[in-house]
């Protein structure tokens, strides 16, 4: 019982002591290599602001900021699909960035900005497939070969905002019939990591990988192997947002501002392999220009591509 | 062993004995719906060595549990030298339960479960010390100090027990079949132990068993009880030679039960018509005597056709100091029979009565049976 | 003065009310709430169609008309008419106004019985100028003309909640969610039996048998029992995978992905649960019982039938309960090595957190049928235990056999395989983190960064880890001991069953769902404890607390009331009774349970990863940002590891150690 006291008091007293003197509060759904340079570069920018990042699983962050939504702890939000963004549009404040005009999209009521923005194309496990196997087209994932290697996967979009970019640009582009086929072929992974990395591992023969991983994989030397198809490329734009009544609104602010600008687009391109969403940054090496690839954004929003989806599987 | 005057222990007023009274007042207990006890009265005298039998289930242990204060009574009064304790928590009554199974605490050593009682009554460390030491003398166990329980055989454990409860220097000191986890030798030994130490201390005792043996060996007075109620108060002798009904004779000793009615004053016939004469007592009335108890030490082996009645030989088991037969007789009852003589089985022989009594009614349960 | 238990217990109770039910209340009110039903509709080029899908609830009626009908089978209606020109018109069969909250892309209509949330989607452009698209809506007599952006998708979902058991109406007749309660009982029961296959026979012979080394196959199991969180199905992937590196090395086309492979690494996850029970009770069988079966005739097979089983069951029992539950409620295991197997606690978690909008309705009668069944569970137990007698008090200790050579080596044989596969993780996990690791996978370059990385920057996450488990096994430790007294001496009526159900709870709810009932209660009102060591205290306590009160249930249910009534015969009251007397006899067989709470609160993640903010970052967060994403620096994690298990056998050798004395 003492040491208990003891162990409760000395608790108390670390807690009063390092009170954290952080202003700027993030949750992340990106890991260390992609938010610790980005971050860094902010802090030697604004070093009247220290940005605390909190790392979680982005379906986890988006009911914890809701679950926090009457006492909010944190400022920023970063890591997830617009889509996802925009169906919890309540949780964020608007915030009219004079960054916003240079963007290649945004939300028309400012909730959410742009981070980033990749095409999604197919990836194939070398051990599985032969390279004269390698598909051409989306619609070649239907073919009978990979039945032998292990097959397809595809990320559930009931779990998954990149499941939903897929289905809902290939059904967009290549129609509901060519998805239904699709669906009832492949293994739905609880998630987007799950569907690349069952690839990775070969644990299936083929799947969707979003392309600044691919490109990192491959240059790794994975066994793995990115294919544009030309048939079809959906893309996928990753998000953040102010969220509201942030305790630090305006440094929230002033990093959003700070993300969004050419500076840190510049930054974030090099780093993370991703295309800019600003239209006067250059997209990074390695990656084929967008107007080349057959782009399918999404188009059906996330509650009928869940339906659907759902509906295609229990008639399976 | 020393004595309790030897351990400087003061007593109350009454010098001559350390112990205390108890009455019971129209006494019941209950457990929800399940009556255990029914209505009671019972006295039991200042430093007498009471015992509750009766097989399993018959509410004795119930009862002495009651007097420990662990349970409390729906109705009627518990007075200890005409103190209601009643609603006195057990923690307050100050006197000494040895358990069935020692209930000694493994974790700690002999000497700290002794000194358990001081302890609580706030004892200064040297007198404690003291105390533990002489009253592990008492019990024989003063080597046995600085063991734990678990080293210890059965029978060292419930000497333990023993030192454990009498420390305290309690008035009445209770026991809940002390000695039914022992082998048989041990248990003779050690019930007689406890009759000493009993007497040497001169406190109160009340002791449950289900063993009758036991309970005639040591016992000043016995109550005998049948599902929640005395059934007979007395000595051992009287338990033994006079219960007052079969179910009482039953239970205490071996005996030989014959249906059929009383005839006369001293005439018995049997169901199988065979008539038996000679002095009986009636626990009942005449009209309404159905059955014919005797003991088997009071019943004898003659030559066919000179007893009261013949039979066959149907068992013998030789004891050593006696034999005891099993008769059957023309009509299929069995007799028990223990003598000395020499019979085979097979033999036809027959049976002489000497001591009869008779009763209204056969025990409705077997009672020994049941519990053994 | 007997009073003052229940007094304790009310108090108990209240506390699991603040800490349990408050917090958790929400799943119940959302399983037994449903919405009114949503229906989208599409718009495109002038026409207008229902999205046949996405129709909940309303059953739309086609009856040849233009307009767009359903109904409810509670006798509302809705119609949806194509005005042209960008307008349409939505009418109800009760008359509808216009809620002021009504913005951007967003309409509140509401009527007497609905509240209709009104939502457009564009298909968004990449490359276009971004416009706000036309959304308005004007009231017209009752209903309501919407201006609608040319391409769309509107979506009509009535809000207003009404209770009624829908949620399990469908939760019990759709196939997936049938098929996610039918693979969780495979899991839990296959993944039980085979590991108490495993547990209990070797927990019967350490108990029986001395041989050198016996104290260390203990220790080392109890230490496999503590593996970081997700460690044990990522090693497994890694190493028996497709690509896994046993499967390449021994060239097999095998892959552990799948439902076999569940079962497999859940069942070293729950083994020591029910070996260390197990254990526990079969050292404490008093060995004369068993003796005198000997004596009475009885082989060594039948007294070990008819009287160690019986008389140890009650732990082994406990055991097999908590493992069960271990393997119903994990999340982590399946998530990793299964693709695509539905499951109930994948099923929960991925309903309530998820990105896309989860189905808050559907995971909380998903919890509330977990909940269900592992009340059934725990019922089972109560019946197989219901009347079993209590072992006796004042055992003699236990002689330990020697065994014979053949019995050794089977034991030693046995020791080193279960040994083998459980520390499988750990060993894999030590090698990787003196290894650098890109792009989340292993190379073969040996480094140290790893590890000065973590001591240059982490080492504040070991104190909060420490601290917070101690602070969490001192809480469950007190409330552990005296809960399970109430609950298995006071048998109060109506205070103990409820005491024990609001205190079992948290162990079989997600604790990524815990967490966030944490959070709603404790955010706001009268207890702010978010971002605070409190909080994470608190909630290692109240998720742990049942691994304790079992414990402690177990053991008090070899302590025969007797040696309380010899304590309270000699002058004690029933507290000095208690904390004399009864604790320091539970306290040996209650420290396996404490021992658990420490391991576990210290690798907590579940809800650790939703509660705690700088810089009370413990350990397993450190492990799970560097896992998270596939980017991620596993290596870092993987040294991180090799600290919390360095650290955190450094207390259990000495538990271990202070243990012998009572149990060898």
């Amino acid at each position: 019982m003492k040491t208990l006291g003891i162990t409760a008091a000395i608790g108390a007293l670390l807690m009063t002591t390092a009170a954290s003197a952080s202003n700027l509060t993030v949750y992340s759904a990106h890991g260390d290599e992609i938010f610790g340079p980005l971050v860094s570069a902010f802090e030697e920018k604004h070093p009247e602001i220290d940005v605390e990042v909190i790392v979680g699983d982005t379906g986890a962050l988006f009911q914890r900021v809701q679950a926090e939504a009457a006492n909010p702890a944190a400022d920023i939000q970063w890591g997830g699909a617009i889509q996802s963004f925009e169906a919890f549009a309540e949780l964020y404040e608007a915030y009219d960035s004079q960054e916003a005009a240079a963007l290649r999209l945004r939300d028309p009521n400012n909730k959410w900005f742009p981070f980033s923005l990749f095409a999604q194309p197919l990836l194939v496990n070398t051990d599985l497939v032969a390279e004269g196997d390698y598909p051409t087209t989306v619609k070649e994932v239907l073919d009978p070969r990979w039945n032998d290697t292990r097959g397809l996967v595809l990320a559930d979009p009931n779990h998954s905002g990149t499941g939903v970019s897929i289905v809902s640009g290939l059904a967009s582009g290549l129609g509901w019939e060519f998805m239904t086929d699709v669906i009832k072929t492949a293994r739905a992974t609880p998630g987007s990591t799950p569907m690349f990395e069952a690839v990775r591992d070969g644990e299936a023969a083929i799947g969707w990988i979003n392309e600044d991983l691919g490109a990192k994989w491959e240059a790794e030397g994975l066994p793995v192997k990115m294919v544009y198809p030309t048939d079809g490329v959906t893309v996928q734009v990753d998000g953040l947002a102010i969220i509201a009544n942030a305790p630090n609104a305006d440094n929230a602010k002033t990093f959003i501002d700070f993300i969004l600008s050419k500076e840190g687009q510049t930054l974030s391109t090099a780093l993370v392999n991703r295309r800019s969403v600003r239209t006067d940054v250059t997209p990074p090496e390695g990656l084929p220009a967008l107007d080349a690839l057959k782009l399918f954004p999404a188009e059906e929003p996330a509650d009928v591509i869940k339906a659907k989806f759902t509906a295609i599987l229990e008639a399976k | 062993m020393l004595t309790k005057e030897d351990l400087g222990m003061t007593r109350k007023q009454n010098p001559s004995s350390n112990g205390l009274s108890v009455s019971l007042e129209a006494l019941e207990i209950c457990f929800g719906k399940f009556q255990a006890l029914h209505a009671t009265d019972l006295n039991i005298r200042d430093g007498e060595f009471f015992t509750l039998l009766g097989p399993s289930g018959c509410g004795k242990t119930t009862l002495l549990r009651c007097l420990a204060g662990f349970i409390k009574p729906k109705r009627g009064r518990i007075l200890f030298d005409d103190k209601d304790v009643s609603q006195i928590e057990p923690w307050d009554r100050g006197i000494g339960f040895v358990f069935q199974n020692y209930a000694l605490w493994p974790t700690k050593t002999i000497a700290r479960n002794v000194a358990y009682g001081l302890e609580m009554r706030k004892e200064d460390k040297a007198t404690i010390e003291r105390k533990v030491r002489e009253t592990l003398e008492l019990v024989e166990l003063e080597h046995a100090a600085d063991k734990y329980p678990g080293e210890l055989s059965g029978g060292m454990q419930q000497r333990a027990a023993l030192a454990r409860a009498v420390i305290i220097d309690p008035p009445l000191l209770l026991f809940d079949e002390p000695l039914s986890n022992l082998d048989a030798k041990l248990r003779v030994k050690l019930r007689r132990d406890i009759r000493a130490l009993q007497s040497r201390l001169g406190l109160t005792a009340v002791y449950v068993t289900h063993d009758q043996e036991e309970a005639l060996d040591i016992s000043d007075r016995i109550a005998v009880m049948h599902q929640g109620r005395v059934a007979q108060i007395g000595t051992p002798r009287e338990i033994y030679e006079t219960p007052v009904s079969t179910r009482v004779a039953d239970f205490v000793g071996k005996a030989t039960f014959l249906r059929g009615h009383a005839v006369s004053a001293d005439a018995f016939q049997l169901d199988s018509g065979a008539i038996i004469q000679g002095a009986m007592t009636f626990q009942t009335s005449p009209a309404n005597g159905r059955v014919l108890f005797s003991r088997p030490e009071t019943i004898s082996i003659v030559a066919p056709g000179e007893g009261d009645i013949d039979g066959v030989v149907h068992e013998v088991s030789y004891l050593g100091n006696l034999t005891r037969y099993v008769v059957t007789t023309g009509c299929g009852q069995n007799i028990l029979v223990e003598a000395r003589c020499v019979a085979q089985q097979g033999d036809r022989v027959g049976i002489r009565f000497s001591e009869m009594k008779v009763f209204d009614d056969l025990p409705d349960t077997k009672m020994q049976e049941e519990d053994l | 003065m007997r009073n003052s238990w229940k007094i304790f217990s009310l108090f108990c109770l209240a506390g699991a009310i603040l800490l349990v039910a408050v917090p958790q209340i929400w799943i119940v009110v959302s399983a037994f709430r449903q919405d009114g039903g949503a229906f989208t509709i599409q718009l495109r080029q002038g026409e207008m169609m229902l999205v046949s899908e996405d129709v909940q609830r309303f059953i739309p009626r086609t009856d040849g008309q233009e307009d767009i009908t359903l109904e409810r089978p509670d006798g509302f209606a809705a119609s949806v008419s194509n005005k042209g020109d960008n307008r349409i018109v939505f009418k109800t069969s009760e008359p509808l106004t216009i809620d002021p909250s009504s913005a951007g892309s967003r309409l509140v209509l509401n009527s007497d019985n609905a509240s209709f949330v009104v939502e457009q989607t564009v298909p968004m452009s990449i490359f276009g100028t971004p416009t706000a698209p036309v959304f308005e809506a004007r009231p017209v007599d009752g209903a309501v003309e919407i201006t609608h952006a040319a391409r769309s998708f509107i979506r009509f979902h009535d809000r207003a909640l009404s209770f009624s058991f829908g949620n399990f109406k469908e939760f019990l007749s759709r196939s997936v969610y049938l098929e996610a309660i039918k693979n969780s009982l495979i899991v839990t029961i296959a993944s039980t039996v085979l590991a108490s296959i495993v547990a209990v026979p070797l927990a019967w012979l350490v108990a029986r048998y001395s041989f050198y080394g016996r104290s260390m196959l203990i220790a080392l199991i109890t230490m496999a029992s503590i593996s970081p969180p997700f460690l044990g199905a990522y090693v497994w992937r890694m190493l028996l995978g497709s690509n896994g590196l046993l499967t390449a090395a021994l060239g097999l086309d095998w892959t552990i992905v799948g439902l076999h492979g569940v079962i497999w690494v859940i069942i070293w996850l729950i083994y020591p649960l029910i070996f260390l029970m197990s254990l526990d009770s079969f050292s404490s069988i008093d060995p004369t019982l068993r003796e005198s079966a000997l004596n009475l005739g009885a082989t060594r097979r039948r007294a070990f039938f008819n009287v160690e089983i019986p008389t140890s069951l009650p732990g082994v029992l406990t055991g097999l309960y908590m493992a069960a539950m271990a393997a119903f409620s994990d999340f982590g295991t399946p998530f990793i090595i299964s693709l695509d197997l539905v499951i109930l606690p994948k099923l929960v978690y991925t309903q309530f957190l998820n990105e896309t909008g989860g189905n808050v309705s559907i995971a909380s009668t998903g919890s509330i049928i977990m909940l269900i069944i592992a009340m059934m569970f725990l019922a089972m137990q109560r019946v197989v235990l219901a009347g079993r007698s209590f072992a006796s008090v004042t055992s003699r200790k236990s002689e330990l056999d020697r065994p014979g050579t053949a019995l050794k080596w089977l034991i030693y044989g046995f020791g080193a395989i279960v040994i083998g596969f459980a520390f499988t993780p750990h060993v894999f996990v030590a090698i990787t983190s003196f290894l650098e690791w890109r792009a989340g996978t292993v190379t073969t370059v040996m480094t140290l960064a790893n590890y000065s990385t973590l001591f240059t920057e982490q080492l504040n996450a070991v104190w909060v880890s420490l601290s917070t488990a101690f602070a969490a096994t001192m809480l469950c430790m007190v409330f552990g001991l005296s809960i399970a007294y109430v609950i298995v001496r006071k048998r109060f009526r109506i205070i103990g069953p409820a005491l024990n159900g609001l205190v079992m709870t948290p162990y079989i709810i997600p604790g990524t769902v815990f967490a966030i009932g944490f959070i709603l209660a404790f955010n706001q009102g009268p207890i702010v404890l978010t971002g605070t060591w409190f909080i994470l205290v608190l909630s290692y306590f109240v998720r742990m607390l049942p691994f304790s009160l079992k414990t402690s249930e177990a053991a008090l249910y070899q302590i025969h009331p007797a040696v309380e009534d010899a304590a309270m015969s000699l002058g004690a009251t029933p507290v000095r009774v208690f904390l004399g007397i009864v604790v320091p006899m539970m306290l040996s067989g209650a420290i396996t349970g404490l021992t658990l709470v420490f391991l576990h609160s210290a690798t907590e993640l579940s809800s650790t990863i939703l509660l705690y903010r700088p810089p009370w970052t413990p350990m397993s967060a450190v492990i799970f940002q560097n896992t998270i994403s596939p980017g991620a620096n596993f290596g870092y994690a993987a040294a991180m590891s090799v600290l919390m298990m360095v650290i955190l056998y450094v207390p259990l050798a000495y538990i271990t150690c202070s243990r012998k004395k009572t149990l060898v």
